[in-house]
């Protein structure tokens, strides 16, 4: 497997990616995600209002780890960056990533609105 | 402010989860890697090797974040912004990662030659938990 072969096979269900992206005291915030490749992208998909949001529209430079837990010994961290994002299609993607990692529809909670974020990594460091 | 850790925190940090720790890298880029973690009443445990990127990085910056979700149910997280109080080397560091060698792989650790342990205890200055 080459290195994108990795981040493929490890950046999407079951698994649970932690962003990390710059606060605007410059201090570093983690959070837990699910997430989705496309092309030579990975999406995440959140929510209007929240810190990672902020944080990434002020500085679109991200850090993403990937969660052994299913398979301890691969891990991956990427460096990327926020290539765009859009409202379009966010509920259906929304509704993807809770497919595939619950097996049922996003809650599509009211006053909930949905974000797609592309991040292109641009330095894939895989642990094997 | 300091925030207490709560027994439920506990929980995530001295079960069998991973963390992801976030620093600030030397270019604007934030870190985040994935590393064993534990927690005595007041801090979280992480620990590391001197030199590596993310010890360089606490050294210039001890601000970090640390995320863990629950192994058994990928809902649960604890998201906790703190700072590096404390980075010691020496016996306690050594101390430190063997126990975390017996918690997750149930073996001793086996040092390498040269390889300096470094315990950083961070105090937790705000916390988020989901849901």
């Amino acid at each position: 497997m080459n290195d994108w072969d990795v981040v493929v096979r490890l950046c999407g269900a079951p698994n649970v990616g932690h962003l990390a992206t710059i606060r605007k005291d410059g201090s570093p915030h983690v959070a837990p995600l699910w997430m989705s490749t496309h092309g030579q992208e990975i999406w995440i998909n959140t929510s209007e209002g929240t810190a990672k949001l902020a944080n990434l529209r002020r500085d679109p430079r991200v850090a993403l780890s990937v969660d052994p837990g299913a398979d301890p010994h691969l891990a991956v961290a990427i460096r990327g960056v926020v290539v765009g994002e859009t409202h379009e299609n966010a509920d259906a993607h929304d509704d993807e990533l809770w497919q595939a990692y619950e097996g049922t529809d996003a809650p599509h909670l009211p006053g909930d609105v949905r974000v797609i974020v592309r991040i292109e990594p641009v330095r894939i460091l895989v642990l094997r | 402010m300091v925030q207490p850790l709560t027994t439920e925190d506990l929980e995530f940090f001295q079960g069998l989860n991973w963390a992801h720790f976030a620093v600030n890298g030397a270019d604007g880029y934030p870190h985040v890697t994935v590393v064993w973690v534990h927690a005595d009443d007041t801090h979280i445990l992480v620990n590391t090797a001197a030199g590596r990127v993310k010890d360089r990085a606490v050294q210039r910056d001890p601000r970090v974040s640390v995320s863990v979700h629950d192994q058994a149910d990928a809902y649960r997280f604890i998201a906790v912004r703190g700072d590096v109080a404390s980075r010691e080397t020496g016996p306690e560091a050594d101390t430190n990662v063997d126990f975390m060698s017996r918690k997750y792989h149930d073996e001793p650790w086996t040092f390498r030659p040269g390889e300096t342990r470094v315990l950083y205890r961070i105090r937790p200055e705000r916390i988020i938990r989901y849901p």
